[in-house]
């Protein structure tokens, strides 16, 4: 074995890392070769050194403690999840933190501007707004003489009366109010007040129409209507 | 004999890993508490030895730890439980080493020598220490990473390629390499280390 290779065995020699034949060599070698014996002894307290000069670091006392906090929190959070999947959440969890933000914010447009879209359309109001408890008023007097000169009034009737064979009784409400229309500030707007008409087709079924600025709306039965109606 | 006590340890011995690990996976925090004391002390010195940082030392150990948790599942058996650790351990001390190149950063360990939780020694042997860590944390990272766990660790050579994901030939090269550097580091300093020692315990060890 020569010198340079002798040294670069040293290390392994002294960590008992060579085999027998190996080591017999290097023994061999520093017996013979003085400046590879210096050598040795160099590698021999770096050995040493490193086996025994290292001081040993503990974490902190609470290290365990900690630890375990974080497992219970984890083991927590994953129960809920378990409880309550988010569709939601499942779908973007994916995400990164930016794009999630960017999804919430282009959400929130739509949906501000969906609702201001809807907000200006006329609602027409539900059938079902009439008073079923109502008692049998017959006063049918309440069309107004402008009002039954109305040519609009007068079409409708025209065209109720020929889809049902029964007579057509009509009402008028003054100040009808449309169900559910608020302005942006969420007041109710003065043009939302309408009249209307309400004609009572016996048994011809309720529905809304809209005609213009008025709101038709064919009553369920004459039982069912009366001047006490109030929207 | 006390429940935990025989969980620590048998007739046959000590509880292997494998089988703590094993009954953490039906839930058993007790096994990963054995599990935790039986490796925190060494991979926070590898971690310290890693980052020179204690803080940030003892963040990735609690990560690394809890990541053993959320994943015990993806536990392999046929593997080493040590190397699977390790594994973990050195991926996560890897990215914060990226992290770092990205960030420009300068610990304040280093300056303040915050020796808070350190183990009581001698003057002799805290410089003997210093000199040994400036050495070991000047070595290049691929070279001190396979230093640390081959003769700090005492891990066997296949342990150290398999926890670094690396030939053989190349763990055994690198740990010699860093044992050169190391000597070369240290030799100005060896003779001051020799008259000191004279005196201390040291001495007849190094002698």
């Amino acid at each position: 074995m020569n010198c340079r290779k002798a040294r670069l065995f040293l290390f392994s020699y002294f960590k008992n890392e060579l085999s027998e034949k190996e080591e017999a060599e290097i023994k061999l070698h520093l017996e013979g070769c003085p400046d590879c014996a210096r050598e040795s002894i160099k590698v021999e307290r770096t050995c040493l050194l490193i086996k025994d000069g290292l001081e040993t670091l503990t974490p902190s006392p609470d290290f365990n403690q900690k630890l375990f906090f974080k497992i219970q929190k984890l083991s927590l959070e994953k129960t809920k999840e378990v409880k309550s999947p988010s569709n939601f959440s499942l779908l973007t969890s994916h995400f990164p933190l930016r794009i999630r933000w960017a999804l919430a914010g282009s959400l929130a447009v739509i949906i501000l501007a969906s609702v201001l879209l809807f907000t200006h359309k006329p609602t027409p109001i539900k059938p079902e707004a009439i008073s079923k408890e109502s008692k049998k008023t017959e006063s049918f007097e309440l069309v107004n003489k402008e009002d039954k000169e109305d040519s609009l009034y007068q079409e409708m009737l025209k065209r109720l009366g020929k889809r049902s064979r029964f007579r057509t009784k009509t009402f008028v409400l003054d100040n009808f109010r449309r169900v559910g229309t608020r302005g942006i500030d969420g007041m109710e707007k003065p043009e939302d007040m309408y009249k209307s008409f309400i004609i009572e087709t016996a048994g011809y079924g309720a529905e809304v129409r809209r005609a213009g600025n008025y709101y038709v709306l064919p009553a369920v039965s004459i039982q069912q209507t009366s001047e006490k109606v109030n929207y | 004999m006390a429940p935990d006590h025989q969980l620590e340890s048998t007739q046959n011995g000590p509880v292997s890993d494998k089988e703590l690990i094993e009954k953490v996976k039906c839930g058993d925090t007790f096994a990963f508490n054995i599990l935790v004391d039986r490796y925190k002390i060494r991979l926070f010195n590898l971690v310290y030895r890693m980052l020179q940082n204690r803080e940030e030392a003892e963040d990735i150990l609690q990560e690394t730890f809890l990541r053993v948790y959320k994943e015990r599942e993806s536990y392999d058996p046929t593997y080493s439980f040590s190397t699977w650790i390790y594994t973990i351990t050195l991926n996560l001390c890897r990215n914060e080493l990226k992290r770092r190149k990205k960030f420009k950063f300068f610990s304040l360990d280093l300056i303040k020598n915050n020796r808070e939780y350190a183990t009581p020694q001698t003057k002799n042997n805290d410089c003997i220490s210093s000199a040994l860590e400036k050495a070991i944390h000047s070595l290049p990272v691929k070279y001190r990473t396979a230093f640390l766990l081959r003769d700090v660790d005492q891990l066997s050579y296949e342990e150290v390629s398999k926890s670094m994901g690396i030939p053989l030939g190349t763990v055994k090269s690198r740990v010699n390499r860093a044992r050169l550097l190391l000597r070369d580091k240290l030799e100005p300093k060896m003779k001051e280390y020799y008259e000191l020692s004279k005196s201390s315990p040291l001495s007849i060890q190094l002698l």
